[in-house]
């Protein structure tokens, strides 16, 4: 076998949790991207700030990077699981169109924080992602470095229910992930948010009551009247043409839905329906926002 | 002259899938048949494929044809006075040519001007035209799109190199234009590699940590795993070599690395830490060699790199998360006992109109009741069976670890002090879980492995879900052929009619036992076809869709076509029942009636007695059908079957209709005489 001599660079004190973000934020800059900021509501994941939800549509080129706080009540452990918490943080970027050469930005990225993939085998594993609540699709593969799952990579092709044109990159990073590596923990609680706080110190007593919410205590019948009144607010909103209003409406939904999910309660013709009643919604949606951008006259076509 | 040809098609990581898709669809065959479609020859041609490029190498391209002649204007419309005219002349200016480079010639006795047409400057053309029909050749499912083109692939295609020997062929691919520019590894960077010429493609990309060839790094892995496990006493553990063919499209300069997990995870079950290590983690499982047993050791094929400690104590570290992560789970589910999940499977969804888990074991359970005879199996073990059926499917490990349903199932009841055929059977309801593997062995475990599969078949036909075309995404081609291997393998006495009413009682509906049993039966056909069987489709065929759907019945009869269909007894018997057919099968009146043997004839009484006999045979053979052939003949030699009188017609057409019933059970007469 041929040898190759590389030489790998490693970085003396790896990066805390704070400055990661920070210089994810800084090089993505540095591409042209604006610096985005969470959305405020409980979210599964980044794809559903509307930085994500709604520019990925239609004809405008738009560059986007931030971090996401996001809620997945299933993965309640208590704080008690080294790996998982049902609250977490995603770095997004999204790059519209994407650009031939996304694959390497992103391989820089990673150079920023200290990871030299050269000294790592860093691979890119098939993973395609669906969403049909939202009648959202896209291809693509998650990142390992060295075994682990490090970042989701996608190219988006459907939101809404409408084909995305011109296709946008999706890179959904996972800090925590991240950060356990370069400090060589193996525990989210141990990374060292700045050099004398760790995550623990910040979420542990969170994820705790979280979980005891979302597992034992979250009213059924309380979270089954929410989830009724926030489709019908949703719904009302689509009919005045709001789309942002019907948008935080159906994040809403979702989010006690996934409660009501984690606590057993939900049959299988009800998630069923319920599927179908927010892809319905969210087609809507999707239709809403394209006749708004269209009727502007496509302002962000002018700044590409 | 003879110079090697290269087209490289660059692209990013295509999943490991659609590279073993990309080698079976682009076959030699197919690349030379595309390549004559666009006037081309390719002598030796080869196809390497990688996640990162699809290859195809050649030892010449060049063109069948380098010239052509057009026929023009007739020559007597073209030139007047024995010189070309307008029509002349703007026929040689729509072939690029001056009108003095007309020819002449005859064609069916009349003279017309021809133009030669050199084709040697279209070669980058046809060679563009050519790289683009492979290219369009080739799906996937669920292709993307990347760009502005709007072509759909499996993954985005980033660069093309087109070379004859030394030389760029110009062609377009896509909005890329064909240059001499590969791309490595994406540890070596993002600068390019210029190949010198397509003779030398492999060498240059081997010293750029590539292996081109799919045949090739297959061997190298083979060698490179088997050799680094033996020197510490270890197999690595890879069932049917399915993970070891994926590897093959997962690194494109293949590298072990021997690691560890610590040894206190050899607490879980085995199952449990191989399922993470190869399914989730793509890491070869390590068994030793002395006693077969699982060991804490694993091989990681890394892409090619340096720093293998690193490396390696990355998966370690992996490695030991995801083991917690299933000691975890074993924990929480160890505080039930595995009957207590089975009400949560009534959460689970089977299909959306068909409804949970929990519903789908009642069908089950019903299905089971019904064929349990067969099997020689009680109601009661059905019954308890079936309160543990699905119940794994709730439990925190099978959610984690999906491809564990079943296995998860077996070791638990195993642990809860279940009886053995139970926990077993539990498992064997999954199996076979691949189109070649391991069938259920015991009678209960094959019970419920028919009874799930054909639930499945019948359920989503009832709603409209059957297979189309290339659609089949609840798998119940896969679903079909499990039933038949099991059928076909074993000697269970159980009709496949039984089989599928079954589940007509379980649905409380018979409206598609019949494009069931089609569609099960054209499977048969298939699965039968591919045995690589002596006997002729049209025998085949006439088993097949014999009334007897006994599958194990119509395997005996198709052993012994292997010998008899060529004597001169069954040529007799066939001609025999193409005349009973004639007669039977097609006059209104030919009814099963009543008959009292006193009322017939010596010839009638013969074939009636020899028909009763068989009658009374549960597995006839087809030499026991041989017997019809004498007292038949006999029969329409000495009665005139379509007899005057009603009561003397209608009893010779019932005695017809009976041993066409008769031959019917072994063979499909219609489809026997094609």
């Amino acid at each position: 076998m041929a040898k190759l001599s590389l030489s790998s660079h490693k970085q003396a004190k790896p990066l805390t949790f704070q400055q990661m973000l920070r210089k994810l934020e800084e090089y993505w800059e540095k591409q042209g991207c604006v610096i985005g900021q969470p959305y405020g509501l409980e979210v599964g994941a980044g794809t559903a700030n509307p930085h994500t939800y709604f520019r990925v549509l239609g004809p405008e080129p738009w560059k986007v990077a931030y971090v996401e706080p996001s809620r997945r009540p299933a993965d309640s452990r208590y704080g008690q699981n080294p790996n998982r918490m049902q609250h977490y943080f995603q770095f997004q970027v999204i790059l519209k169109p994407a650009p031939a050469d996304n694959i390497q930005l992103y391989l820089n990225s990673l150079e920023a924080i200290g990871i030299d993939a050269k000294a790592h085998d860093v691979r890119f594993l098939e993973d395609n992602w669906e969403a049909p609540s939202i009648g959202a699709w896209g291809t693509g593969w998650e990142v390992w470095l060295d075994g682990m799952e490090i970042t989701q990579y996608t190219y988006f092709q459907q939101i809404g229910g409408v084909n995305l044109d011109p296709v946008p990159i999706e890179i959904t990073y996972g800090p925590e992930r991240i950060a356990m590596y370069l400090q060589n923990v193996d525990d989210f609680k141990k990374i060292k948010w700045d050099d004398n706080v760790l995550y623990g110190d910040m979420f542990e007593r969170q994820e705790h009551w979280q979980s005891v919410f979302n597992i034992e205590t979250a009213d059924i019948d309380r979270h089954q009247k929410l989830f009724e009144l926030y489709h019908q607010e949703a719904q009302a909103q689509i009919e005045e043409g709001n789309h942002r209003a019907a948008y935080d409406n159906v994040l809403k939904m979702s989010h006690i839905f996934n409660i009501l999910d984690t606590r057993g309660a939900v049959g299988v013709s009800e998630r069923a329906h319920t599927f179908r009643q927010m892809q319905h919604l969210s087609s809507s949606i999707a239709k809403l926002y394209l006749e708004e951008r269209k009727e502007l006259n496509y302002p962000l076509m002018k700044k590409s | 002259m003879k110079e090697d040809f290269l087209l490289e098609i660059g692209t990013e990581e295509l999943p490991a899938r659609h590279c073993m898709s990309v080698v079976s669809q682009l076959k030699p065959e197919i690349v030379d048949e595309t390549a004559l479609k666009h006037n081309l020859i390719v002598t030796a041609p080869r196809l390497l494929v990688s996640p990162r490029r699809i290859t195809l190498l050649a030892r010449s391209i060049s063109q069948k044809e380098t010239d052509r002649e057009i026929k023009g204007p007739l020559y007597d419309v073209a030139f007047s006075d024995g010189k070309p005219n307008d029509i002349a002349k703007k026929f040689a200016s729509s072939q690029n040519i001056p009108v003095d480079n007309l020819i002449i010639n005859e064609h069916n006795g009349k003279k017309y001007l021809f133009a030669q047409q050199d084709l040697s400057k279209k070669l980058p053309d046809q060679i563009t035209r050519f790289a683009n029909e492979l290219l369009v050749r080739i799906t996937v499912p669920r292709p993307m799109r990347w760009d502005t083109t709007g072509f759909r692939f499996s993954r985005p295609i980033r660069w093309v190199v087109c070379l004859k020997g030394k030389a760029i062929v110009p062609i377009t691919l896509l909005d890329l234009t064909a240059g001499r520019e590969t791309y490595g590894p994406r540890f070596l960077g993002s600068h390019g590699i210029a190949l010198h010429s397509a003779a030398e493609y492999e060498e240059t990309l081997a010293k750029n940590a590539i292996i081109a060839d799919h045949a090739k790094r297959r061997k190298i892995l083979t060698k490179i795993i088997s050799t680094l496990a033996s020197s510490k006493g270890l197999i690595a553990h890879d069932p049917e070599n399915e993970l070891l063919e994926e590897t093959v499209f997962l690194a494109e300069y293949p590298q072990p690395l021997l690691c560890t997990f610590d040894e206190e995870f050899l607490s879980l079950p085995p199952e449990v830490i191989e399922v993470v290590l190869r399914d989730k983690q793509k890491y070869f499982p390590l068994i030793s060699r002395t006693n077969d047993k699982l060991t804490n050791r694993f091989l990681v094929i890394a892409n090619f790199n340096t720093d293998s400690q690193e490396i390696a104590r990355g998966n370690e570290t992996v490695v030991r998360a995801r083991l917690r992560d299933a000691v975890f789970f074993y924990e929480q589910d160890s505080r039930s006992k595995l009957a207590e999940f089975a009400p949560k499977t009534s959460t689970i969804t089977f299909q959306e109109k068909l409804g949970s888990m929990e519903d789908k074991s009642k069908r089950v359970e019903t299905i089971a009741m019904s064929l349990a005879n067969y099997f020689d199996v009680k109601p009661e073990t059905v019954t308890e069976t079936v309160g543990l059926l699905k119940a794994d499917l709730a439990t925190h490990m099978v959610t984690e670890l999906p491809s564990l349903e079943g296995t998860i199932g077996r070791i638990y009841a195993i642990r809860d002090g279940v009886d053995t055929h139970i926990a077993t059977a539990i498992e064997e309801q999954y199996l076979p879980r691949s189109a070649q593997g391991a069938l259920p062995q015991t009678p209960l475990g094959t019970l419920f492995s028919l009874a799930d599969r054909i639930d499945s078949i019948y359920g989503l036909f009832s709603i409209g879900q059957e297979p189309t075309g290339s659609s089949d995404p609840y798998g119940l081609r896969r679903a079909a052929i499990a039933i038949l291997r099991i059928l076909w393998e074993n000697t269970y006495d159980v009709p496949l009619n039984a089989v599928i009413s079954s589940a007509a009682q379980a649905y409380k509906t018979e409206t598609v036992v019949e494009p069931v049993t089609g569609f099960i039966l054209t499977r048969l056909e298939q699965f039968i076809k591919e045995q690589d069987t002596p006997v002729p489709t049209n025998l085949i065929r006439a088993v097949v869709f014999s009334t007897n759907t006994t599958i194990s019945f119509k395997k005996d009869i198709l052993k012994q076509l292997e010998t008899e269909q060529t004597t001169d007894q069954f040529a007799g018997l066939l001609e025999l029942a193409k005349r009973i057919h004639h007669i039977a099968a097609k006059e209104a009146e030919a009814a099963e009636v009543k008959i009292s043997r006193s009322d017939l004839n010596e010839s009638e009484q013969k074939l009636y007695d020899t028909v009763e006999k068989l009658r009374q045979t549960d597995r006839p053979a087809i030499s026991d059908l041989y017997t019809l052939t004498g007292p038949g003949t006999e029969f329409f030699e000495k009665n005139l079957v379509m007899a005057e009188d009603t009561g003397e017609r209608k009893r010779r057409l019932s005695i017809l209709r009976r041993a066409h019933g008769e031959i019917s059970r072994v063979l499909s007469i219609a489809l026997a005489n094609v």
